[in-house]
């Protein structure tokens, strides 16, 4: 740790390369429609998405399957501030990096060691297999689709365990599918056409121009972080998100990337407003019900081994 | 022919395009419980469909988990598929890179259940990425926009990929752990 902190030292002494610096936190988004659900936040998308994961389980158990629980994420924190176009936010840089993007080597290794769940599926006969996975993915069958902002044409079974969960906590899986890959489907079209509008490219230069000088000679944070990859030592991780962040707030783009993003993500909402609304107003009345589930799940796994070891 | 194929694509795209434009779309074939923003919002949820058969792409050999691609759009022409990690589609199937136009991603769920689709081989040049969750398929990349992380387009672009373990959903960026 220390020499992370003799690191960040010497991170601060090079900020002043970038221009003023002075990085405080990061605007909070405004929602821009007062109208609109509020978006789940990601502590609870991440009890959502336990509580499938449970509910997919118990749905194997109940066509023959008896899977192990999965193994806790390998690298947990606070969530990150946004960085879809840029991460601007230095305190959170030097701290966290890039957050659960990046994992180290090691959590990496440890990531792969701990698959209990694979584990399990390896031991079973192919045949067997094959049935297990039907279950689960619903084998190609009965499949809906729905055309996102975007153009692409996505779609998924509708039977198997994966789906079924989601019909159960969401009410109904169709619906539910439509609504949240449009809604996320909207975030994906707004942020690539703001990475492509004039007033952000203008300002990626200043940026870029930064970075160089920092020895990170990067066109863009998209380039700089698909040169980082997704496994990194930390020292390094951070050293490049630190970068980011610096030139990002040092060369104005942070501000400019704010507006760019909920100029176009206004834009590309209010022509899918219905699936907006309907895949917010579905996560936060499917939130009591997970809460429970969750909470279910973790006092009888208490129950059944005395310790709980997670 | 497949140049052929790909302007008649971009020409429905185009049409694709126009016909989503406006905020009021068809009547949603949606389900009887949709809580849909009735009289609210502007315009209906977007119509959810029938979708393909996958049935009888999945391996016969009946051990699958595989992430398949298809030449052409719907699971059509030429196709490949893997189980692992592939950085290069170049050297799969006699040559698999920059071809991909339909995609199911059959794999296990779990640990290293998605798939990030990656554009090009030198990670310092232009690589970018979009993924695909377990279970979920693209049926026509070439009606598809700005799906790479970059903005790039994702049809015969394709030209590796990895699954990998996505420990955290972040909503308001699509990519984040992609």
């Amino acid at each position: 740790m220390r020499r992370f902190a003799v690191l960040s030292l010497l991170l601060t002494a090079t900020l002043a390369a970038c221009g003023p610096g002075d990085p405080g936190a990061p605007a909070a988004r405004a929602e821009p429609d007062a109208a609109l659900p509020r978006q789940a936040t990601a502590e609870e998308l991440a009890t959502l998405r336990r509580a499938e994961e449970i509910l997919e389980r118990r749905c194997m158990t109940r066509a023959g399957f008896d899977l192990p629980a999965a193994p806790e994420p390998v690298r947990t924190g606070p969530e990150p501030p946004p960085m879809a176009l840029v991460l601007a936010d230095l305190v959170w840089a030097r701290e966290h990096g890039y957050g659960a993007r990046v994992r180290t080597p090691e959590e990496t290794a440890r990531l792969r060691a701990d698959d209990p769940v694979g584990d399990h599926l390896r031991a079973l006969t192919p045949e067997r297999r094959a049935e297990a996975l039907r279950a689960w993915q619903g084998g190609g069958v009965d499949t809906v689709e729905v055309t996102l902002p975007g153009g692409m044409t996505t779609g998924r079974s509708t039977r198997g365990c994966t789906s079924e969960a989601r019909g159960e906590l969401y009410g109904d899986f169709r619906t539910w599918f439509g609504a949240d890959a449009v809604d996320r489907g909207v975030t994906a079209l707004a942020m690539s056409r703001a990475q492509a509008d004039p007033a952000f490219t203008k300002a990626l230069r200043g940026w870029s121009d930064c970075m160089a000088g920092r020895g990170l000679p990067h066109e863009s944070p998209q380039r700089l972080r698909a040169a980082l990859g997704d496994e990194a030592p930390e020292a390094k991780e951070i050293e490049y998100a630190v970068a980011e962040a610096a030139c990002a707030v040092g060369s104005g783009l942070a501000e400019v990337a704010t507006d760019v993003e909920e100029r176009h993500l206004a834009q590309v909402r209010e022509q899918y407003l219905a699936d907006v609304i309907n895949a917010r107003r579905m996560r936060l009345a499917a939130l009591p019900e997970a809460d429970r589930i969750v909470r279910d799940e973790e006092s009888s796994r208490l129950n059944t081994h005395k310790k709980g070891t997670r | 022919m497949k140049q052929y194929v790909r302007s008649i694509l971009a020409t429905a795209a185009v049409i694709g395009l126009v016909a989503t434009a406006g905020p009021a779309m068809a009547a949603s074939d949606t389900g009887p419980s949709a809580p849909a923003a009735a009289g609210a919002a502007p315009g209906a949820p977007t119509p959810v469909r029938p979708g393909a058969d996958l049935s009888k792409l999945a391996a016969a050999d009946g051990a699958d988990g595989y992430l398949y691609a298809y030449d052409l759009p719907n699971f059509r022409g030429d196709w490949c598929r893997w189980d692992r990690d592939d950085e290069w589609w170049g050297d799969s199937c006699g040559n698999f890179n920059d071809r991909a136009t339909s995609l199911w991603n059959n794999g296990f769920p779990g640990l290293f259940s998605e798939v990030s689709l990656r554009r090009d081989v030198n990670p310092s040049t232009n690589q970018s990425v979009f993924c695909i969750e377990a279970g979920s398929y693209y049926a026509d990349l070439s009606l598809g926009y700005e799906r790479f992380l970059d903005g790039g387009w994702a049809d015969n672009a394709i030209s590796g990929h990895r699954w990998f373990t996505d420990d955290a959903d972040y909503i308001h960026d699509p990519h984040y752990a992609c």
